[in-house]
């Protein structure tokens, strides 16, 4: 005796879901289970049906980490997709770059510099006018307009940066300071992604699925990072950090409701396992949007 | 929809942060030399803002672009 699955759609799922809850999307044809935090489809990625958009002119995200989070070995995971133009420049992430008398950093995406390569680098300021560049200009594919996964780490002091689960030769430029053991999440912190102030920020485009590890992850799991060329379910691999953009359970709009494409961001859920000093803040109306990674 | 408005840094305090999509001012992004900023918003002009010029996202663009609002020095 067949047994009929309850139907819902995907932008017509039950808000307040138990544990179990299981249903088939009659618009994506996924099987869906709720796990308690978060909506699994059967044979298929994790579900994702939003993402965060910046327009390019002053959207951001203000946020913090836990101070021990990057202290020594760490990785952080980001999807983005940005555009090949002058709007996708500027600093992926940033935290308290050349403040005075504070360490700081920036990751910094140059899609329009003079080789037109689409170059990342990664800066660090020990706040006295001294500055390590920990990752000199490196050629990545970012700049396309296509979704990429890009992973930067640190393990025993040297960093290591892989786009779309392949390791990228990465060299050192200037060294004013050698910055290979700062602790990249310091108590003054002021983390930003798509940081608005620095070289030609802010960033316009969008990004998804926001991961952090206090250990370096291994090529295997950097691997298990993406699935199909779509985000994986990353709970396996427990990550301190982890903020889905309108995909975690308790996702809100900026008016406390459900997200919905073109909705200003409110609360975002950190699903990873710290439970204090983990938040996201959108600034200047970043919004939700229904483009994800395929 | 949004439009973007180019205002004096003097006139932000009579700023509606309820009528745009700017957080506060705090988080406001000026021009190089510190005398302009900007707002966006979704729908009929703010009466605060009236009289002043209309922009659309690709015009904002091309204006936040300029030396005028750009350090092109990425360190």
């Amino acid at each position: 005796m067949p047994t009929t699955i309850p139907t819902t759609t995907s932008s017509t799922r039950p808000g307040s879901p138990s544990t179990g809850d299981a249903y088939f999307e009659t618009d994506t044809k996924n099987y869906i289970i709720y796990d308690g935090a978060n909506w699994r489809s059967f044979g298929s990625n994790i579900s994702n049906r939003f993402s965060a958009f910046y327009d390019g002119t002053d959207d951001h995200f203000t946020g913090t980490l836990p101070t021990t989070l990057m202290s020594s070995d760490f990785t952080t995971s980001i999807w983005l997709k940005v555009p090949g133009s002058a709007v996708a420049d500027g600093a992926i992430y940033a935290n308290n770059y050349s403040a005075s008398g504070k360490l700081g950093w920036r990751l910094y995406f140059d899609n329009q510099d003079a080789s037109g390569n689409g170059n990342l680098s990664l800066w660090v300021s020990d706040g006295s006018g001294n500055f390590d560049n920990a990752i000199a200009n490196v050629s990545i594919n970012l700049g396309s307009n296509s979704w990429t996964n890009l992973v930067w780490g640190r393990s025993s002091g040297t960093h290591f940066v892989y786009v779309n689960a392949s390791q990228v030769t990465i060299t050192q430029g200037t060294q004013g300071f050698n910055s290979s053991t700062s602790n990249f999440a310091d108590s003054n912190q002021a983390f930003k992604i798509f940081e608005e102030t620095i070289g030609g920020g802010p960033i316009g485009g969008y990004t998804d699925e926001f991961a952090v590890w206090d250990r370096a992850l291994s090529t295997s799991e950097i691997g298990q990072l993406k699935k199909n060329d779509k985000p994986s379910d990353l709970s396996s691999l427990a990550p301190e950090v982890w903020f889905r953009f309108g995909d975690a359970n308790g996702d809100q709009d900026s008016g406390g409701g459900s997200p919905a494409s073109g909705d200003t961001i409110g609360t975002l859920v950190n699903l990873g396992s710290v439970t204090t000093n983990a938040t996201l803040t959108q600034q200047n109306g970043v919004q939700y949007n229904s483009d994800v990674p395929v | 929809m949004r439009t973007y408005c180019i205002i004096n840094s003097d006139e932000v305090s009579s700023v509606d942060f309820d009528q745009v999509q700017e957080t506060s001012a705090d988080t406001l992004r000026y021009s190089v030399d510190g005398t302009k900023t900007f707002v966006k918003y979704e729908g009929d002009q703010p009466s605060f803002l009236s009289g002043k010029t209309e922009y659309t996202h690709a015009e904002i663009l091309e204006v936040l672009a300029t030396d005028e609002w750009t350090n092109p020095d990425p360190i």
